[in-house]
Formats: structure tokens, sequence, C-alpha cells
């Protein structure tokens, strides 16, 4: 399930221990060794959990995957930055209805959407590649470019503002990503179900495209851009004072942070198959939210370990309370949970830390050089 | 209560209980909200779980449009904010106030078309687009007193 990496910057030091002959011990403090590792482990759960055929289970780890791109994303534009974003299921929304839209069948569309402009009706993102569903891919390709655009539009005007400002100016942009989605009836159907969208996602979509999400914001953490985004976040006057400007960084990581969001949005989509607006708004944004904020604000292993617990932690609870027949509790014991971490450790469980798999062996092998 | 609003740290040396003024506050505001509740319950007439979500976002932004911090700030925000949502639900659309002949009637279809006819659904939309303007042309408010930059 842990897919943590070493960190980019060592990873040279890594390649000539394990250019040394020593065999698995040495083997064991390649990043690259344990980077494949801990991926083929998770290919080997996962095709496990396919061959399984338990449906509760699979659908639990597809959710977990889409969350984790969700808190990842979130974490690039929130912690990484500083710039808190209440917005992003807006981001989530706008994917989800873009790729249904695209990946709806043409007979399907004419039926169910009739008002569609003539050059949206006649495409149709349902091909095939062999058995591979390159439409899919193509639509939330597709989709996640189109909110990354409006994402860069509206970054360029949110992302000037800081503080609490910048969290309601981006709690507007939900609400009006809501609104809009109401009332474009034509495209939406607006209040109404969106349904018939074909189930693509399966766990082998969401997890590429967790892994992905991972590897990409792992990457930008430590590039010269994530450093930068860091700067302003800790102190805007010192960054600037040294000559970083403060919009490109956040702008960068909001536009990035968008794209992924959407993309989780369109694995959503096609997941759950039928949904309205009223799935993409606050009860989803604060979910999100505190995966993020038990992780760690900017710490990536954070987002995956804050995601994995919450979730957990609500499925065990709710099993719970089908035993006890408390209905309800689950959600006060959750609160309250949540309430205890964030007095006890106000940066979430790991504060800005991250995990790194090869010192966890090192620990328990040789000393570290 | 207003100088630990201003500088947390400064009021505490200056021997002020900065927890129970933070304490009492939360509790004057949570029993005046109470009262509001109270009021809006008895004008709706039907009350459940989640009412009061909408009220305190639309109060969130009301105090913001007046400036945060200022009493007569989160009147006028308040009218406001009441002001422009009748506005946009009562004002017709742009389609239909177009006096006849000030525009072909193909370009009158076109807006009849495209734009709504009335701005109702649209609303909140445009409250919080105004939000964001405020935000980012006077963003302590209309009455708020703009900031010192803060060197550390």
């Amino acid at each position: 399930m842990s897919t943590l990496d070493d960190r980019p910057a060592s990873s040279a030091v890594g390649e000539a221990q394990s250019a040394n002959p020593g065999g698995v011990a040495a083997l064991m403090q390649s990043p690259v060794a344990i980077r494949l590792g801990a991926i083929l482990l998770l290919t080997v759960g996962l095709t496990l959990l396919q061959l399984s055929g338990r449906a509760f289970w699979q659908g639990f780890v597809i959710n977990l995957g889409i969350f984790m791109i969700l808190v990842l994303s979130l974490n690039l534009a929130s912690g990484f930055t500083g710039v808190f974003s209440l917005g992003h299921i807006g981001f989530m929304a706008l994917g989800a209805y873009g790729s249904a839209i695209l990946t709806l069948p043409l007979a399907k569309k004419a039926d169910y959407l009739p008002n569609l402009p003539a050059w949206l009706a006649a495409v149709h993102f349902d091909f095939y590649l062999g058995p591979f569903p390159l439409g899919f891919l193509l639509a939330t390709l597709l989709a996640a470019g189109l909110v990354a655009g409006v994402a860069l539009l509206v970054g360029l005007v949110l992302m000037r503002l800081s503080g609490h400002f910048v969290a309601v100016a981006t709690l507007g942009f939900l609400v009006i990503v809501r609104v809009i989605l109401f009332n474009a009836d034509n495209f939406t159907r607006g209040s109404r179900t969106f349904s018939n969208v074909t189930p693509y996602t399966g766990l082998w979509w969401v997890w590429c495209w967790a892994i992905l999400t991972l590897y990409v914001v792992w990457r930008l953490k430590y590039s010269a851009y994530g450093r930068a985004m860091f700067a302003q976040r800790e102190d805007s006057l010192a960054a600037q004072a040294i000559g970083l400007a403060i919009l490109p960084p956040r702008l960068l990581a909001f536009v990035v942070s968008a794209f992924f969001t959407a993309v989780a949005g369109s694995l959503y989509a096609h997941f759950i198959t039928s949904f309205s607006p009223t799935v993409f708004y606050f009860d989803l944004t604060f979910r999100v939210i505190t995966m993020l904020i038990v992780g760690g604000l900017g710490s990536v292993s954070g987002s995956v370990l804050g995601t994995v617990a919450i979730m957990a932690l609500a499925e065990a609870l709710r099993r719970l309370e089908d035993v006890t027949l408390l209905y309800g509790m689950s959600q006060i014991t959750l609160a309250v949970i949540l309430i205890v971490i964030i007095i006890y450790r106000p940066n979430g469980l790991l504060g800005r830390r991250e995990i790194v798999l090869a010192r966890l062996f090192r620990k328990g092998g040789e000393p570290s050089p | 209560m207003r100088a630990a609003a201003e500088d947390l740290t400064a009021a505490q040396l200056m021997g002020i209980n900065i927890n129970r003024i933070i304490a009492l506050a939360f509790a004057i505001g949570s029993g005046l909200a109470a009262i509001a509740g109270l009021l809006f319950a008895v004008q709706a007439g039907q009350i459940n779980p989640y009412m009061g979500f909408t009220p305190v976002l639309k109060a969130f932004i009301a105090a913001v449009i007046g400036g945060f911090g200022s009493i007569a700030g989160a009147v006028v925000g308040g009218f406001v904010l009441g002001a422009l949502e009748v506005l946009l639900t009562a004002l017709p659309g742009i389609g239909d106030i177009l006096p006849p002949g000030m525009v072909s009637p193909g370009a009158q279809a076109l807006i009849q078309q495209w734009l709504p006819s009335s701005l109702t659904g649209y609303r909140d939309a445009f409250v919080f687009v105004a939000l964001i303007l405020m935000l980012l042309f006077r963003p302590n408010g209309i009455l708020g007193r703009p900031d010192r930059e803060e060197m550390r």
C-alpha cells in the first residue's frame, strides 16, 4: 500500500550504493530498487484484490486511490504554497462533468442530453484500442486540460490574495461552479442526476493515476519550483527580497493541482456512474481537507498516511456502528478524534516531515554512511 | 477584546487573560447567533439540522463586504448583501428589458437563448463574484481601515 519514495536529491548516493556489490543489504538501500519494490508490491496486492472478486473491498481501494489523488493535489495547492483553497472540489466537479459528457456514447447522448450544441453532440470518446478504453484516457486528459485552463484564469485573479481572503474567494469559486452546473441544463441536466456514465474506472486506472500524482507532487516538492513555493509560504517578504516572484509558483501549484483534481473527478464519475452537482460540495471539500490536515500540510507522505488513516478509521467505525446499532456515533467519534489530533499535533501526523522508505530500511540494517 | 484582536502576544504581556477573552467573545457571539437562529426559525416556520449553513456563509460574506472588526461595517455589509440578493431576484433578464428594435431580431433571439431570462438561478454566483471583486480591490471591506504591511 505504501508507495513512499526516497527523496530524489539523495538518489545519486543511493545509486552509487546499489552499484557496490553487497547483495540484498545494498539493494535494500537503493531508492530505485525500493521504489520498484513498492510498485511491485502494490501491483501484486491489486492483482490479488482483482482476482479475489470482492466487490466491496475493490470499491474501497478505488475510493482510497481517488481520495489520495485529491489530497495530494490539494496538498500541492494549499500545503506547499500556504494559499488555502476551499474550491478544489469545484475543479473535481468540472472534471467529472466534462469527461462524463465526452465519454457518453452517441446514441445515449442524443437521448439523454438532447440540447447539446452540435459540435459537442457529435464527439464521443467511447472507442477502444483493442481491450484498452483509449477514449476514456483521452476524455480524462481533455477534461483535465480544460480544467487546468480554467484554473489558470481563476488563479491569475485569486492567487493574488492570501490568508483568509483566498479561502473565502476559493469558496466563492466552489459556489459559482455549483450554480453554473445547476443552471446549465443543456450540458449537465441541471439538478437532475447525471447517470448512464460507462463504468470505466477500475483499480488499475485509479492506482496508475495515483502513482503518477504522487510522483509529480514529490518531484515538484524538491524542484526549484517547489522550493520557491515553500519559500513564499514561509515568508513572502523575505522571498520577494531575494528576488522570488510570489505569483508564478502559486499559479503553477494551483494549475497542476487543478489538473489532477479534475482527473480524480473523471475517475470518480466513471466509478459511481451517476451523480448530481450536490455530490461535489462542502461535504466532500471538508473530507479532503480533513485528510490533508491530519496528514500534515506540505508533507507528501503525510497526505498518503492521512488518507489511509481517515478512510480506514471511518470504515472501521462504520462497521462498529452496525454492530452496536448506535447510528451517528461513527461521525461523532471521528470528529472527536480529529479535534484531539489537532490539539496535540497541530501540524498533522507528520507535519512537514516525510517518511522515506530507504531510511526506514537503513534503521533496521547497518547504519547509514 | 480589541487589544487581543490586535495583537495576542502584546495583549498577554499587558496582563490580559487572552484565553478568557476569546472564550467570552465566542460565548457572546454564539448567544447572539442563537437569537438570530430563533428569529430565522420563527420567520421560516420550519427547522432542520442543516438550516444554519447558508446563513453562516452569508454572514461571513457580509462581514467581509462590510469590513471585519467593524460593527457599522457588519450592518452595512448585511444591508448591501441583502439588497444585492433581492435586486438580482427581482430584476428581469437582459433579453427582456432591451427596448424592441434596439438590436436585430436575430441578435435578440440569440441573447434570449444564451442569457438567462431571469438571474434568480445565478444569484449566488453573482454574490460571490461581488465578493471576489471586493476582496481584490478593497480587501478590508467598505468600512474597514487599511492594514499596515507588517514587517517581522
